[in-house]
């Protein structure tokens, strides 16, 4: 294998899950597809890895997406009440994280896809010229989008967090 | 220079200017109360966007050697999308194919199929249980008579609930495939064509005795309809490490897209064989009438799959079936194997 896949692998594995995770939510699931990334890799040998890892990964989390969204409607057509939700007795604590973790997930939901792509792309490490191509946005407009990403992301957060707060109050 | 735009603030605070892009924005800085006010804001604004996106972080695991990910099982690195309808090109194609060899159905097998009632299987169960039992069965299981199995989804499921305690000793042949599913005497089972389409690459649906004794016709199940999880989440998802055939390759875990806590062990013992492990624990209570529903939609889509040997016993904690192309007694022996 080559060496620079290995440190790829060793840099970027665990900015590639949490970068799937803000995609699908689930860190089994972006474990695995991770791995379904890297073991393309070993395959295709890309000559920028970690790049390529991240075009794969968004893509299998497309996919992923899509099928979810099948099996959900297929499911809304079978259930006549949704599955147990919380069935794990969680602590209190527990749901505060839940819920702030779901509120972040709601408010990235708020974003325009490209916006919350760069974003993402961004806190997975990337750098702007990578973010650049990645995306199609000239490299002089990657700071502007995040800058607007991420003003939008607070927003939605803080907006978000309102609403909550009317509703328990 | 002009004031900084937000977007070249971000970039600047970023790291990501050019060294002589960044000069002049530093130029400016020091010029410009407004601008380094507005840099601050982008600061924070970028802290608090760091922080909230560190609120959604998943839960970190090593990660697993680069080189075990080479051993991925083809079907994975291909993308599963494309390998779920290859395998099912397969299996429909290779059924076509070993059907035409078998000989066609019999207008018999059709008709039951094509009609296939809900009240099938009820009628199926009444004379299983006496076989099962002469078989070593679990006592609970022992109960025949059309009258008894009326009464029969309470009892399967008090049945369920409590393992009895024998259980574990014995393979329990709950079901023999069946084209014969309808009341016809026994004679003409027996003289129905054996499993004669042992197809299957994708699998059957097992969840335990209650809805198996309710519905005894194998129901395949399109196992890409289940979602793969990691060996992590099976053993959570039943309180234990999954039951497996040692020394036998597992292909995939996947958890059934029902919420009803099974889980499916696929291994592979060659590359056109593949035997599953239906798993549950003993003593879920699972949503059962939440399940059936989706199991019975699912049978509506895979009317036309071939049937397949099932045999389930209990391994320790959890109840597993297993499902494959290939005889009971085949099965029967694999079954033994499972820890």
């Amino acid at each position: 294998m080559p060496d620079d896949l290995a440190e790829v692998y060793r840099t970027t594995y665990h900015a590639l899950v949490r970068f799937l995770y803000r995609k699908v939510w689930d860190a089994e699931r972006a474990a695995d597809l991770a791995q379904e990334a890297f073991a393309r890799a070993l395959v295709h040998r890309p000559a920028n890895a970690r790049g390529w890892l991240f075009v794969v990964a968004a893509n299998l989390a497309r996919d992923e997406g899509r099928r979810r969204l099948r099996e959900r409607r297929h499911l809304t057509l079978l259930k006549a009440e949704p599955a147990a939700t919380g069935e794990h007795g969680e602590p209190e604590e527990a749901i505060d994280v839940e819920a702030r973790r779901a509120r972040v997930r709601a408010a990235l939901e708020e974003l325009t896809p490209r916006d919350r792509e760069v974003l993402l792309l961004w806190d997975a490490g990337l750098p702007y010229e990578e973010i650049a191509a990645q995306t199609g946005l000239a490299p002089g407009a990657v700071g502007t989008t995040l800058a607007r990403a991420r003003r939008r992301l607070v927003e939605a957060y803080e907006a978000g967090s309102e609403e909550t707060h009317v509703a328990r109050g | 220079m002009s004031h900084v735009d937000e977007g070249t603030l971000h970039a600047y605070l970023d790291g990501a200017l050019p060294p002589a892009e960044r000069s002049q924005v530093d130029v400016h800085l020091a010029g410009c109360p407004e601008c380094r006010e507005r840099l601050a804001e982008a600061r924070a604004l970028i802290a608090r966007a760091d922080a909230l996106l560190a609120l959604a972080l998943p839960a970190e695991r090593a990660a697993p050697p680069l080189h075990e990910l080479r051993r991925r099982p083809l079907w994975r690195r291909v993308g599963w999308p494309i390998a779920w309808a290859a395998s099912l090109t397969l299996a429909v194609g290779l059924g076509w194919v070993l059907r035409g060899r078998a000989g066609a159905p019999t207008a018999l097998a059709r008709a039951e199929r094509d009609t296939l009632p809900q009240t099938v299987a009820m009628q199926h169960y009444t004379d299983e249980p006496r076989r099962v039992a002469q078989e070593g069965a679990p006592a609970g299981r022992d109960r025949g008579g059309r009258e008894e199995a009326q009464n029969r989804t309470q009892a399967a499921r008090a049945d369920s609930a409590t393992p009895p305690a024998n259980a574990a000793s014995g393979v329990v042949p709950i079901l023999t495939p069946s084209i014969a599913t309808s009341d016809r005497p026994p004679a003409v089972r027996a003289a129905a064509p054996a499993p004669a389409v042992p197809i299957t690459v994708d699998g059957m649906v097992a969840t335990g005795a209650a809805r198996v004794m309710e519905r005894a016709r194998a129901e395949p199940v399109m196992s890409s309809t289940w979602p793969v999880i990691q060996r992590g989440s099976a053993s959570r998802m039943l309180g234990t490490e999954p039951a497996t055939i040692p020394g036998v390759p597992v292909k995939d875990m996947r958890m059934s897209p029902y919420a009803d806590g099974v889980v499916l062990v696929e291994q592979v013992i060659d590359s056109t064989l593949v035997i599953q492990l239906f798993q549950r624990r003993a003593d879920a209570a699972a949503a059962d009438s939440v399940a059936g529903r989706g199991y019975q939609f699912q049978r509506q889509l895979d009317a036309e799959r071939a049937r397949v040997e099932r045999l389930a016993r209990f391994v320790g904690p959890l109840r597993v079936e297993i499902a494959g192309p290939l005889g009971t007694d085949s099965l029967s022996k694999l079954l033994e194997l499972v820890k």
